[in-house]
């Protein structure tokens, strides 16, 4: 198959265009033609030429010479018959006549001699030896009419003179013969040329002819290795190709001529049938993949494809139903072992459902009598085909029922919860006002010695459980800030329990933080037990003494904030315990003190702070508080205060506050 | 020398007088006895008359049995003949006897380079017209040449 092994010379020869090749050896036949009537045409001009010149020239010369020639010696022959006649004493009467013949002959001869030597043919030599034979000739007449004039009366004297008459005939008679001759030696050169020309002429007829044919065989067996067979070749591909044979290996693809690019071309076919089997199987495979029963059918309402999903719809084991069979077929072979309600009598319901299939007008539902429901959606495809999925929807039936009772339910309890809402309603206002009413006061705040406070506190629509205080007892200040878990009035009374707890504790002088929280905690664990509730709270607690503030209890981190604007955070969380949730929490609870110098200060928040929401549902964040914090430090606490809850509405927008929000700031004087 | 010219002259002279018919053919020395007179006639009264004495046969000086002067130019045209006429003003320069000799060349030949001479060769008798052997004297005769032979 491969040529290259095996004619490697012609490696380069297999990379040349069929139309070149077929060129090529054309143009060789036509170069033997081409000679062949080259040499028939030269050969016949040359025989034709020498043919002229032998028959114009050559022949009718050689017959005037020898025409002449002919003359002279017949003449000769009437002198000798005269001399004979004048010496046997012949009358003068019967001489005469003859006399007269010779002189008209030997006048005819001149003139003969003469027209020689005037044709256009003559060649020098041939020119020269006329001249020469014109003077021989003249004095041989000379002769002549004189022997004659001398027989006429002295017949022994004409005798003797016959002698020299004799010479002067004979080598007129020469010199014509010596030219004929010379002539038909030329005709003889020429007719030999001439056959030595056909001879040759054969044989590069014959020669040629074998050479034309040698190229013929070479030109076939060359065309047949370099065309021929990979034609059969690519041939043999694409006839294995449409076979649907795929793994053919395409050779000859690497030919650069008219069928390297025709091997290349199915090659390139070649893989598009292999990507469309691989399409094909992937469809397949994903068609099979779909959960529901899927079907296409052409414009003729033939299967195309369908899943073996499909195929249970119908109850039809696999390989049953196969590309090629109509819809008709399929579901009237159907109708006896599928139940559907409604298809009592079959022959109506089929023709129904085949019009349906057709024409279809958007889903329908089918309850099978084994129970299962099936939603069959059935669209018409661009090419006037119907693609069909046959989904099985039982379970969704069964979800939908329990949706009902589910909504009934809910109907039910709406009701109630509507009557129960005008009660928390009122509820929670009770919680609101109780929050409000122990909030410090604005004169208690003012008679702080030593600190310059400003509080804030707005409570959500729902309230949340916010505490916050400020609390002197013999010259010592606690400030405390609380956030008690969920909402609504439990909430506000423990907040309530926690404000009476501390000021009592307060009051009755317990001075350490880790008693006093721990005191605080089992307190109020016993009164959130008795309520049944769960819940507790995070709270931090600050006792200021000239300057000395210490630190106790698990809240939001607390902000220092020094006289030239620098943030410090103090983290609370290694500082207590959530506040009733366990009952005794004395090993969590620590202590840490701070020192402020003048213009220094604290600031407390609850997570209703950092944890407030804008449009874009981001949070506040401590970051965003501490800067809005140290641009406004060198103010009063008051406006501090003010331009902090002024930030954080610009921030919230008209976003919902979900919890409640405290800020308390604290400001060395 | 002198002596033997004088001798033929005397017996050139002696010879005209013979009466006819005491011999019947003439000898070498009436042969050379023509040449002579004819010379003297030539010499006395010029070519022409010479030329005309010499083919009129009835000038007995020249015509004696079967002796006849002959004279030639040298280029081989005859311009008087004692015995054959017709040969006057043919020229005879490639003439050749039976035996192929060309006899008017060769005589020519003598009389120009020897300025005289004996010549054998054949020629008609004009006694009996047969073809005879010959023998004539040849001499150079002004611008032409004088022949008289015998037949033998």
């Amino acid at each position: 198959m491969n040529s290259n092994r095996t004619w490697p010379a012609l490696g380069r020869f297999d990379d040349l265009p069929i139309q070149l090749k077929a060129s090529l050896a054309s143009a060789l036949l036509l170069v033997c033609l081409l000679s062949l009537g080259a040499n028939a045409y030269l050969t016949s001009t040359r025989s034709a030429a020498g043919l002229r010149v032998l028959s114009n020239e050559l022949v009718p010369k050689q017959q005037a010479f020898s025409d002449v020639g002919g003359a002279v010696v017949a003449t000769h022959m009437k002198i000798f018959r005269f001399v004979s006649w004048a010496s046997n004493g012949v009358t003068e009467k019967v001489l005469k006549p003859l006399e007269d013949e010779i002189h008209a002959e030997l006048d005819a001869s001149s003139a003969r001699i003469a027209a020689l030597t005037q044709r256009q043919d003559l060649s020098d030599d041939e020119r020269s030896a006329l001249q020469d034979l014109v003077t021989k000739w003249e004095s041989c007449k000379a002769q002549a009419r004189d022997t004659i004039d001398v027989g006429r009366t002295d017949a022994p004297m004409a005798t003797m003179m016959i002698g020299q008459t004799d010479d002067s005939f004979e080598a007129v008679d020469a010199d014509l013969r010596k030219m004929s001759q010379a002539l038909a030696a030329k005709a003889n050169a020429l007719q030999d040329r001439l056959s030595t020309d056909a001879q040759r002429n054969q044989l590069v007829v014959v020669w040629v002819t074998l050479l034309g044919l040698l190229i013929s065989v070479v030109v076939a067996v060359v065309i047949g290795r370099s065309i021929v067979r990979p034609i059969r070749s690519v041939t043999d591909v694409m006839q294995r190709l449409s076979a649907g044979e795929i793994d053919v290996p395409v050779d000859q693809g690497t030919r650069r001529d008219e069928i390297g690019q025709m091997a290349q071309a199915i090659d390139v076919f070649r893989r598009n049938i292999i990507d469309k089997h691989a399409v094909e199987r992937t469809l397949a495979e994903s068609i099979e993949a779909i959960t529901e029963g899927f079907s296409l059918y052409d414009a003729e309402d033939r299967l195309v494809v369908c899943n073996s999903h499909y195929r249970e719809m119908f109850a039809y084991g696999p390989d049953t139903v196969t590309p090629g069979m109509t819809f008709g077929r399929i579901v009237s072979a159907a109708v006896g072992r599928v139940v559907i309600d409604g298809a009592g009598d079959g022959q109506a319901w089929l023709a129904q459902r085949i019009e349906r299939h057709r024409n279809p007008t958007g889903p329908h539902i089918q309850h099978r009598s084994d129970g299962r429901w099936i939603r069959v959606s059935e669209r018409l495809t661009a090419a006037g085909g119907v693609v069909a999925t046959y989904t099985d929807i039982t379970e969704l039936k069964g979800r939908e029922a329990e949706l009902d009772r589910a909504h009934a339910q809910v109907t039910a309890l709406n009701e109630k919860l509507r009557s129960d809402n005008r009660r928390m309603e009122g509820e929670l206002d009770v919680t609101r006002r109780l929050q409000m009413m122990l909030l410090p006061t604005l004169e208690e705040l003012q008679q702080v010695q030593g600190l310059d406070i400003a509080c804030h506190m707005q409570a959500a629509l729902e309230v949340g459980g916010d505490y916050y205080d400020v609390l002197q007892h013999e010259g010592r200040v606690k400030i405390g800030i609380g956030d008690v878990t969920g909402h609504g009035l439990e909430s506000g009374v423990v907040m309530l329990m926690t404000q009476a707890i501390v000021r009592a504790l307060l009051t009755s002088g317990e001075a350490d933080p880790v008693r006093f929280l721990s005191v605080l905690n089992t307190a109020l664990y016993g009164n959130v037990q008795r309520m049944g509730s769960d819940k507790n709270l995070t709270l931090c607690l600050l006792d200021y003494d000239k300057g000395e503030v210490r630190v106790s209890g698990q809240h939001e981190q607390v902000i220092v904030l020094r006289r030239d604007g620098t943030v410090e955070w103090v983290d609370t969380i290694d500082l207590g315990f959530p506040i009733g949730l366990e009952h005794e929490i004395a090993a969590f609870v620590a202590q840490t003190t701070l020192q402020l110098q003048p213009g220094d200060g604290v600031v407390l928040y609850t997570d209703g702070v950092t944890e407030a929401e804008n449009m874009a549902r981001e949070q506040y964040g401590p970051e965003r508080l501490a800067a809005v914090l140290q641009a406004h430090w060198a103010g009063p606490a008051e406006a501090i205060k003010q331009a902090v809850v002024a930030d954080l509405k610009r921030f919230i927008g008209a976003q919902n506050v979900y919890d409640d929000i405290t800020v308390v700031v604290a400001k060395q004087t | 020398m002198r002596s033997v010219l004088l001798l033929l002259l005397l017996f050139s002279l002696s010879a005209v007088g013979r009466p006819a018919g005491a011999a019947e053919f003439g000898t070498r020395e009436e042969a050379v006895a023509m040449v002579k007179r004819v010379q003297a006639r030539f010499k006395a009264e010029g070519a022409e008359a010479t030329f005309k004495a010499v083919s009129d046969k009835s000038v007995a000086e020249f015509h004696d049995r079967d002796l006849y002067p002959f004279i030639y130019d040298m280029a081989g045209v005859n311009v008087a003949h004692g015995a054959r006429p017709a040969l006057i003003g043919k020229n005879l320069i490639t003439l050749k006897d039976q035996d192929g000799k060309f006899l008017v060349r060769d005589m020519r030949d003598i009389a120009q380079t020897k300025g005289r001479g004996w010549y054998d060769y054949k020629w008609p008798n004009p006694l009996n017209n047969k073809i005879e052997d010959k023998t004539s004297y040849v001499e150079k005769l002004g611008d032409y040449w004088v022949g008289v032979g015998v037949y033998r």
